[in-house]
């Protein structure tokens, strides 16, 4: 996140720290209200220089790696009177200043960047961007995916329960259209056992969703839109322990503590959570009997094979502050998970024995230096290699039905052991050996003129083996693929009103494969060559019609490159497309955002946002015979809107309301490449994508519940998507129409908090009604849920 | 519970029969004569967006044969088959739950009430007006093959049986893998070629292979071999036997024109009979289609009646890697399987071959069947006396994987 937050240094220059002392002295402190309750996203500034801090959520702030002297520092924040404090630091020193600032009686008319926090910092960049506080959710039990799916133009689809498959989309685009980052890295250099869906929320500071274009600092070739979850890491010294407990026998537990010595700059960071889930809610099915196959009536049956289990460790060490690097870590995250797998893409398939497991062992460095070699030039460096592999187990000679009973077929009449699987017979272990390298350099050139430039490579080696398939040539044949995304940006800032950012972005692919050739006289294999390269470029710009109206405007020229196994194949069961192309899009976000206060009370927000999508080529899986293979059909045009709209009423009461309208086109007019016979769905809309949805949410806070120092929040949650087709809208008979439901669910917490926030305890009821839920078709989804959260917080110990 | 259940559910499958009869007209649907057409038409698009739609239609031969607004929508793709007054809609990919429709006394095709849950059948064969049977093959190394004997009328799988297939391929580096069931003479005859790995790579491609099972036991009698051709049939085919009114089966080998995944046979592409009452090739016939052809190979064929078959017949001689699934450039013919004689369908252009077993009605001396190339998808009209084809109604899809007539 350190690393993210320079190269928003670098290219938004809003803030430039210079950290050049030798025998640095520190000053720290809190700030604030005449009540004694905290002001986040106070501003800290030293008055003379461009050194400065933001208050955290408890008011806390510091300013490390100061040179001995005299300083002022000026504190402000929006609606509150400003405050100057002259502090003398000797060498070593800790000083502590804390303040308190006096509220302002006439209404605030402009909000001043300094006065932001990084969350409304990164809202108020040119870009389509929406950024999620993940703080005041750290006593939920919610994971990341769940509190992305309240966005916005977000759905997360789950298959299940904990630890489930789950495809994120935003504004139409899904799966791997959508890149998902942490702390900048692409998350899927990271393996399954760290994703979207056991990652606990305490571990994120804010979570980025950027709608469209992808600024350059996160060097992916994404096609629509990116997540950036950035992590906590701003806290020199804290620890943070949860523990959730859950229907279902879920258990979640996370430990995230960092230590940095005040001298040394000595910096251990380390981060250990846990997920366990036997996932065994109720669903309604009916069962098949295993001697005449005919399926019975529906019955409420428990699931009985879906049992998740992760845990993950990453650690860190090395050191902060020093001349020579800000930042210089050297780490390694190691994390595992094993999946059993109940059912197949359709509830009907059930199993009883096949499950995955993974794990990734990822050594990793990152490095980061301000004003390298020039003031205003910042440098940073990151670097990664998986080692981790995942394997396959489907051994277990059985058919199961969903009472759990099953046919054992191990052996035959005759006792003769019979090999065989459930679904389909496999110890198929493989290792990507994924390796990452990113670079980029931010220059601020002054008079609100900066630049920047990114480059990230990556290498995949897929190294496969079944030792149950000696046979399975495919396997032995290389599947390389190197991607580099190089991005150029220019950005320029008139004053505080009008903010403009260029962009190009080169995407290179090389990669290399096998296939089978001369199958019919001199059948071998032979090397195949895939070479791509393409030019990416886009425009964000953002102006300040009023002191309380940004519009937003964006464009962008985007490319996918496909993946390795996308343009390989698995070498089994999905062949290889030599000729795969790119998928592209032309992205124009179109966007307002008001946001102001009424009164001393009263504060509101709206946002809307118009989204074009003109996308091509789309890699899509289509049957070829017995086997799948990616294949470029599909033009897809997405017209849509989403609005957001927040209100606050003093610290007491909040409300927000978003919701999403998609409107997807097939843009295919010939579904065979070559054919002259126009498609029946050519303009027809896309089906099994949610097109209208949208979320409440209410929360009342209660201060001095109870204790002087205690808190008592209560919340609740409605989540609606209208009911979507399956496939094609147009085809067949409209009473014989397959059917995602129309969904409405409900969600209550409470939260109780004690001595500002240390020790927390929550609870949670979701899916309150019990309705029968689906994100994918008649896949159902758990039904009411009850969890408790325990939380202990400590900053600065 | 589960008797509320059922009753809910029969109240469903009750409303929505009603819900058909109200919004069809069965005029517009169903002949005079009680007879319809029935066409499962695979949509266009990738399989996350598309499916299959089961259709109805009084006539093949004139408009446009669409699921636009029209056809029962299915869960996922499908083969489907004709077995008496049940149509089947089986399991290709996606869900494993096999659903039946008859036609209702209106002549609308409606869901018959009660699933079964079956394997994707890679070998099926009708056995009479109740009865079918089916194979499922594994190809990720499992040794057994699982067949179905299934009781369409009364939605049910009267019986299951485990096949080894190593056992039966008998050389225990590879496996069989089946492509069509039969009952023949109280026996169930499955032809097969042999797989060694998920790529369908296999050695053994010079000799044609049929495995003989009792009935109903399914004990594995013995594997039939002959030399003269290659391998039987193709993937999935469900057309290598025909068996004629006197008994006799005929069956045939592309002879790796695609047959048996990537490896080449050096046989040529011909006909074999096992005559009525024996279990092994007859010695004295072979219709080696190359050398009637002039060097082509056969496709597929469907036993039409009267000692005849319609066939369809490469175009092409050269068959390169990029060949292997697609079946392209066909020619239709009829072959007189005892006579051997070979009669060029004319008035129909070259096609995608395959899919005759399923995609073929023969009707009155006239053959229907579906026509794909790059012009898209066309129903045609052969008639078997004159051998001349008529290009019927225009069918809007990917693929027809169906086509049949039912009366109710």
């Amino acid at each position: 996140m350190q690393y993210k937050q320079i190269l928003l240094t670098g290219l938004l220059c809003l803030f430039v720290f210079s950290l050049w002392a030798q025998q640095s002295a520190s000053v720290s402190g809190t700030v604030k209200d005449s009540e004694g309750a905290p002001v986040p996203g106070a501003s800290v500034r030293v008055s003379g220089s461009r050194l400065g801090a933001s208050a955290g959520e408890q008011g806390a702030w510091s300013l490390p790696g100061l040179k001995p002297g005299t300083y002022t520092l000026e504190f402000s924040a929006v609606g509150f009177s400003r405050t100057e404090k002259t502090v003398r630091l000797q060498p070593g020193e800790k000083a502590v200043v804390d303040v308190v600032l006096s509220r302002k009686a006439a209404q605030v008319k402009e909000v001043n960047v300094t006065g932001l926090t990084a969350n409304q910092q990164v809202n108020r960049q040119a870009y389509a961007v929406t950024s999620i506080d993940a703080k005041p959710l750290h006593n939920s039990s919610q994971d990341l995916n769940q509190v992305l799916g309240k966005t916005a133009g977000v759905r997360v689809r789950e298959d299940g329960g904990l630890g489930s498959g789950f495809n994120f989309s935003l504004n139409g685009f899904s799966g791997r259209q959508v890149k998902l980052f942490l702390d900048g890295i692409p998350m899927d250099n990271f393996g399954s056992s760290l994703t979207l869906n056991n990652i606990p929320i305490n571990l994120a500071d804010r979570i980025e969703v950027y709608k469209g274009v992808v600024p350059i600092w996160l060097g992916a070739d994404a096609l629509g839109g990116a997540v950036n979850v950035v992590t906590n890491s701003k806290t020199q010294r804290y620890l943070d322990v949860s523990w959730s407990y859950g229907s279902f026998n879920t258990h979640r537990s996370a430990v995230s503590a960092g230590y940095t010595g005040e001298k040394t700059g000595f910096t251990v960071l380390g981060n250990f959570f846990q997920n366990y889930s036997d996932n065994n809610y109720r669903v309604h099915t009916g069962v098949t009997d295993l001697n005449t196959l005919i399926i019975g009536p529906e019955q409420r049956l428990r699931r009985f094979h879906d049992r998740y289990r992760s845990e993950a460790a990453q650690v860190e060490i090395g050191v902060t502050g020093k001349r020579y690097a800000d930042k210089l870590l050297l780490g390694i995250i190691l994390s595992q998970n094993d999946r059993q797998i109940q059912t197949a893409a359709q509830m009907s398939k059930v199993f009883g024995g096949w499950d995955q497991r993974s794990n990734t062992i990822m050594p990793t460095l990152k490095y980061k230096k301000t004003d390298l070699f020039v003031k205003g030039l910042d440098f940073n460096l990151y670097g990664s290699y998986n080692f981790g592999s995942t394997r396959n187990v489907d051994t277990l000679n059985r058919v199961y039905n969903w009472a759990g009973d099953y046919k054992d077929n191990t052996f035959n009449e005759q006792g003769q052991y019979v090999p065989g699987g459930e679904n389909s017979r496999s110890l198929y272990k493989f290792s990507n050996n994924l390796a990452i390298a990113n670079a980029s350099l931010g220059y601020n050139i002054g008079a609100g003129h900066s630049a920047g430039v990114n480059y990230t490579f990556t290498n995949f080696d897929r190294e496969g083996r079944d030792p149950l398939k000696p046979n399975e040539e495919a396997y032995e044949t290389p599947q390389q693929l190197r991607k580099s995304v190089l991005g150029l940006g220019y950005k320029y800032d008139y004053k505080d009103r009008w903010s403009t950012s260029v962009f190009v972005k080169e995407y290179f692919v090389k990669g290399r494969s096998a296939q089978r050739v001369d199958i019919y006289t001199n059948p071998h294999w032979e090397p195949i060559y895939n070479d791509l390269s393409k030019t990416g470029y886009g425009v964000a710009s953002a102006y300040y019609l009023l002191p309380s109206l940004q519009l937003k405007l964006s464009y962008e020229k985007t490319y996918r490159l496909p993946e390795g196994d996308e343009m390989f194949g698995d070498g089994v069961n999905h062949v290889a497309n030599k000729n795969l192309r790119p998928e592209s899009s032309d992205n124009v976000n179109v966007g307002a955002v008001f946001a102001r206060k009424f009164g001393e009370r009263h504060r509101l927000m709206v946002e809307g946002n118009f989204v074009l999508r003109d996308a091509e080529d789309f890699i899509r899986v289509d049957l070829v015979d017995t086997r799948t293979q990616s294949v470029n059909v599909r033009g897809v045009r997405n017209t849509g809107v989403d609005a957001d709209i927040r209100y606050a009423y003093r610290e007491v009461f909040t409300a927000a309301v978003n919701a999403t309208y998609q409107h997807l086109i097939n843009t295919t007019r010939y579904e065979t490449p070559g054919s002259n016979v126009e498609s029946a769905i050519y303009k027809d809309q896309i089906p099994n994508i949610p097109y209208l949805f949208g979320n409440l949410d209410l929360g009342v806070k209660f201060k001095k519940a109870g204790f002087s120092h205690a808190r008592l929040g209560l919340n609740y949650h409605l989540n609606y998507v209208h009911a979507y087709y399956l496939k094609w809208p147009s085809l067949g008979y409209s009473w014989e129409k397959n059917e995602v439901p129309q969904q409405l669910s409900h969600d209550v917490s409470a939260t109780y908090t004690l001595k500002n926030g240390k020790y927390n305890l929550s609870f949670e009821c979701r899916n309150l009604t019990d309705e029968r839920l689906y994100d994918n078709f008649l896949m159902q989804k758990p039904g009411r849920a009850f969890y408790v959260k325990l939380r202990y917080f400590l900053s600065k110990y | 519970m589960p008797a509320l259940a059922a009753a809910i559910a029969i109240a469903i499958a009750a409303s929505s029969c009603s819900k058909s009869d109200k919004n069809v007209n069965p005029d517009d649907l169903v002949n005079p004569d009680n007879s319809t057409f029935v066409i499962a038409v695979t949509a266009e698009g990738s399989s996350s967006e598309a499916t299959d739609y089961v259709l109805q239609s009084k006539d093949l031969m004139t408009g446009v044969i669409t699921p636009v607004g029209q056809g029962i929508e299915q869960k996922s793709y499908r083969m489907y088959e004709l077995v008496g007054k049940t149509l089947l809609s089986i399991t290709y990919q996606g869900t494993n739950v096999v659903p039946g429709y008859a036609l209702n006394d209106k002549g609308i095709l409606s869901k018959k009430n009660g699933e079964f849950s079956i394997l994707r059948l890679h070998a099926r064969g009708v056995v009479d007006q109740d009865r079918m049977f089916g194979m499922y093959c594994p190809r990720d190394g499992s040794a057994e093959a699982t067949f179905y004997e299934i009781n369409a009328t009364s939605m049910s799988v009267a019986r299951q049986a485990k096949i080894n297939v190593f056992q039966t391929a008998n050389n225990w580096k590879e496996w069989a893998y089946f492509n069509d069931v039969r009952m023949v003479g109280g026996k169930v005859f499955a032809p097969f070629f042999q797989i060694k790995n998920s790529g369908f790579d296999t050695q053994y491609t010079d000799s044609a292979y049929l495995a003989i099972f009792s009935y109903p036991d399914l004990k594995l009698e013995k594997v039939i071999r002959d030399e003269r051709t290659g391998t039987l049939g193709r993937y999935a085919s469900n057309d290598v036997l025909s068996i004629t009114e006197s008994g006799d089966v005929y069956t045939y080998s592309a002879a790796g024109a695609i047959a048996a995944g990537s490896a080449p046979s050096a046989k040529p592409s011909g006909i074999l009979r096992i005559k009525n009452g024996t279990t092994d090739f007859d010695k004295d016939y072979f219709f080696n289609i190359e050398t009637a052809t002039g060097g082509y190979k056969l496709c597929g064929m469907k036993y039409i009646g009267g000692g005849k078959a319609l066939a369809q017949i490469f175009s092409f001689k050269d068959h390169v890697a990029g060949d292997k699934w697609t079946n392209r450039d066909c020619r239709l013919a009829i072959i007189d399987l005892a006579a051997k004689t070979i009669t060029n369908v004319t008035d129909v252009p070259l096609h995608t071959g395959g899919g005759l077993q399923y995609g073929c009605v023969i009707d009155k001396g006239l053959a229907y069947l579906h026509v794909q190339n790059a012009d898209g998808i066309y129903i045609y009209k052969v008639d078997l006396a004159t051998a001349k084809g008529t290009k019927g109604a225009k069918v809007q899809g990917k693929a027809v994987m169906g086509l049949f007539k039912m009366t109710k």
